[in-house]
């Protein structure tokens, strides 16, 4: 063991503390800028893949031939990379020391932009997450920083990652403190904070400042419109749990196919998603433009539901067959769309007024978040930087606690942790943030 | 194994160097360099991304103008949207897919994705008229008005954008039956009108249609003080004229038009009125009785034939009856005392006449306008 005199181990800790510092800012601007360019390459790879409008029998093959290739990318050059990230990452922290290796960021950027482009339902924020991680945590080890500020560094690359997929700086720093080290009152917020700001100022420089939906502004309209609120949180926490049951039953189905056909699941998963882009073309990659509808309240009851069903049924089908790809973006898709469904029935049913029904597809969102990912500050934060208007947090949070309550009854175990469990990872108990009710800090 | 001193030498510049390049200092100015070298590689690659989007949404917006000059307001809406979601800040896309929503009869998704687009261009002249319209076509006259107030006073890049909205704002006003506010809006439009003929005839037009007879006439007076043998300008004082019961004026702007039935008939009204009136000044008395003696006699005349042929039955009884009636109208002619009540006499006979008979003659609008004209056309 190396015995430096204390002044010296004090200086030595000190620069290393200098370093860590300067080193988020510029882990938070290249966790930042990965996450653009790879939501750039998904939107090229696309077009590229797909074309203007592309026929019934391209949305068929495109899926399932590319699906050939990622298939064995993920089964023969980049196996740590499969699925969403976000677990991963998680396990990394836990388990790990934070140690990711470096070809795990370069295969999820690849392996997702193809399977995202090609049409997989699925998110870009998972992979982003795993990517900032992967890029923070080779960088750290690069510069030979102890084993705890390597560890350190992943919470900071992914914040900076989702900052800049999602264009909400809190919402990211929120969810690292959260779901990825789960624990609220981490010595990391600060760190965590500049990556993020960091990032986001990036991300806007170069994409400008869009925000990710066009929402109009929503609020309480007659205070026994919580009930009807309450209702969506029901509902959301019903179709949470099932989301959440359907992807591990089938997952496990999967997995439990001979193992010469794991370099063929993605493919299989391709087909049945190249059947359903046939029959909706609209389920197909992240779907937000059809989110931005839905929150416009520009779409029917009955395309509502369909594209709930059929977007659920198409994550689930992604994920379980073995593509790279999260469940961020489906997630605040299949809430949309579930949210305007129930919004119309109320608009209609209800015996007071009531806000349009955008304004529960926006909710919707933020509940089936929270009911799935198990991540209720973070849905409201995200809402709150989405709409950058406070009057529809009280019926989100309202929707949160209900859908919290009823995904945790029925599906105690987060789906992350479920999905660990499949591939038998355990994390320690100290990884799981035990989530207060919308509102309340948790600990 | 001992070592030359060049070899000392090179070991020790290497282990230098080595320890020049695990210092953190430089790996760090080597991850800034590499971020600012991505930094621009993200922002070409964004910016192609962007030509891209722009042309993609050109293109779809081009889809949607065939598919609108097609007919296929669905499929030219679909289009359109593609091209707004492609490009969030060219707001002609999203104008032109209020306006494909509005042709497929769906008005709250225009409206709502022209309110989306207001929020952050409040003062857009082209977003306030289309919401306008918006509203106006589902009947919501209120909320029209105020976007068409906010269209006019937006900034226009045309000088003559807000003359055109009002003329549509007052054209509106006057189809859901609102004179007043047409004609506020009118007094309005007077004060920047262009100086030409075809301007004040429209702003005349407008006017008579609000039944604000005596602008009308104003309107058209300037247009013809600009063009003396505008058809259109004469035509429209004449009426306005006639309107206001100025016959004599009215005949003299109707006669200079040639070739159009109803001004034709507007003055041969006009002209009957002001020959066949028994209350015009300057006439001897002579004329007077002979004036009112043809008038009743036109009048029970007209009335006569009508009830005969609809009551055939009752013809004896009506010729004892109109028969009277004949000898007294001699009578009356010649009791200057009675002439109003004669007027009225005859006002009544042709208003039945017409209730009964209808087709009234230019000369029987003449007889109604005379007791008009003269306060005597009470029932």
């Amino acid at each position: 063991m190396n015995h430096l005199p204390s002044s010296r181990t004090q200086q030595l800790r000190l620069r290393e503390n200098q370093v860590f510092v300067l080193l988020t800012i510029v882990i938070g601007v290249l966790a930042g800028l990965a996450a653009v360019l790879f939501t750039l390459s998904i939107d090229l790879v696309s077009k590229g893949l797909f074309g203007l409008e592309p026929s019934p029998e391209r949305r068929f093959l495109v899926p399932a031939l590319m699906s050939l290739l990622t298939g064995a990318l993920l089964a023969k050059v980049f196996p740590a990379v499969r699925g969403s990230g976000v677990p991963q990452t998680k396990a990394a922290y836990h388990l790990s020391n934070g140690i990711i290796p470096a070809r795990v960021p370069i295969g999820k950027f690849i392996t997702g932009v193809l399977c995202v482009g090609s049409g997989h339902s699925m998110g870009r924020e998972g992979p982003s997450v795993q990517i900032g991680a992967g890029l923070a945590s080779t960088i750290g080890r690069w510069l030979d920083l102890s084993p705890a500020r390597v560890r350190d560094l992943v919470p900071v690359g992914a914040a900076g990652a989702l900052s800049a997929a999602f264009n909400t700086p809190v919402a990211a720093v929120l969810f690292a403190l959260e779901e990825i080290i789960g624990d609220m009152n981490a010595s990391l917020l600060g760190s965590t904070v500049v990556a993020s700001v960091a990032s986001v100022i990036v991300a806007r420089s170069i994409l400008g400042d869009e925000p990710l939906f066009h929402v109009p502004t929503y609020q309480l309209v007659h205070p026994a419109e919580l009930a009807a609120y309450a209702l969506l949180g029901v509902i959301g926490g019903i179709v949470s749990v099932l989301f959440c049951k359907g992807l591990l039953s089938l997952r496990t189905m999967f997995q439990r196919m001979p193992a010469r056909t794991r370099l063929l699941q993605p493919a299989m998963g391709g087909l049945a998603i190249g059947v359903l882009l046939v029959a909706q073309p609209a389920i197909s990659g992240v779907g937000y433009e059809f989110v931005d509808q839905a929150l416009n309240g520009d779409l029917v009851f009955g395309t509502m539901i369909g594209l709930c069903l059929l977007k659920a049924t198409a994550t689930i089908v992604s994920y379980a067959s073995g593509n790279a790809g999260g469940i961020f973006a489906p997630s605040l898709y299949i809430g949309a769309m579930a949210g305007g469904a129930v919004g119309m029935l109320v608009q209609a049913y209800a015996p007071f007024p009531t806000a349009a029904p955008g304004a529960y597809a926006l909710v919707g969102m933020g509940t089936l978040f929270a009911g799935i990912i198990r991540a209720p500050m973070t849905s409201v934060f995200m809402i709150f930087e989405i709409t950058q208007d406070y009057h529809i947090l009280v019926p989100l949070m309202v929707a949160n606690m209900l859908s919290l309550m009823i995904s945790k009854r029925y599906q105690p175990d987060p789906v992350y942790h479920a999905l660990l469990r499949q591939d038998n990872v355990h994390l320690p108990p100290r990884a799981i943030v035990a989530p207060e009710p919308a509102g309340g800090a948790a600990q | 194994m001992p070592t030359s001193p060049r070899q000392d030498l090179l070991s020790l510049t290497q282990l230098a160097l080595a320890r020049v390049l695990r210092r953190e200092t430089v790996r760090l100015l080597a991850l800034i360099a590499v971020a600012v070298a991505t930094t621009f590689l993200t922002r070409a690659i964004a910016d192609s991304v962007r030509e891209r989007e722009r042309r993609e949404a050109a293109e779809w917006f081009d889809r949607g103008s065939k598919d609108l000059e097609h007919g296929d307001a669905d499929a030219a809406a679909a289009s359109f949207r593609r091209a707004a979601i492609k490009r969030r800040g060219d707001n002609r896309y999203v104008l032109a897919l209020a306006d494909a929503l509005a042709r497929t009869g769906n008005l709250d998704a225009a409206e709502r994705a022209l309110v989306a687009i207001r929020q952050s261009n409040p003062e857009d002249p082209q977003i306030n008229l289309a919401l306008a319209r918006a509203a106006a076509a589902r009947g919501d006259l209120t909320t029209a008005v105020r976007y068409y107030h906010n269209a006019l006073y937006a900034p226009w890049a045309a000088a003559d954008g807000p003359r055109g909205v009002r003329l549509e704002l007052i054209r509106l006003l006057l189809d859901r039956g609102d004179a007043r506010g047409a004609v506020a809006e009118l007094i309005a439009a007077t004060t920047d009108l262009p100086g030409t003929a075809a301007a004040h005839n429209e702003i005349g037009t407008l006017f008579a249609r609000a039944a604000d007879h005596g602008r009308a006439l104003d309107q058209f007076t300037r247009a013809l003080a600009l063009d003396a043998q505008n058809r259109a300008s004469l035509a429209g004082a004449g009426r306005a004229a006639f309107a206001l019961g100025d016959y004599a004026r009215a005949r003299r702007y109707l006669h200079s038009v040639r070739g159009d039935d109803e001004t034709a008939t507007l003055a041969a009204v006009a002209d009957l009125v002001l020959t066949r009136d028994p209350l015009a000044s300057r006439i001897s008395a002579a004329e007077r009785r002979r004036r009112l003696v043809a008038n009743l006699t036109h009048a029970h005349d007209r009335l006569e034939k009508c009830l005969m042929a609809q009551m055939p039955d009752l013809a004896p009884l009506l010729a004892r009856e109109m028969a009277g009636l004949r000898a007294d109208r001699r009578s009356i002619a010649r009791d200057a005392d009675v002439l109003e009540a004669a007027v009225n006499l005859t006002y009544r006979i042709e208003q039945h006449a017409q209730a009964r008979c209808g087709d009234a003659t230019p000369l029987d609008r003449a007889l109604l306008l005379v007791a008009q004209r003269h306060g005597l056309d009470q029932p």
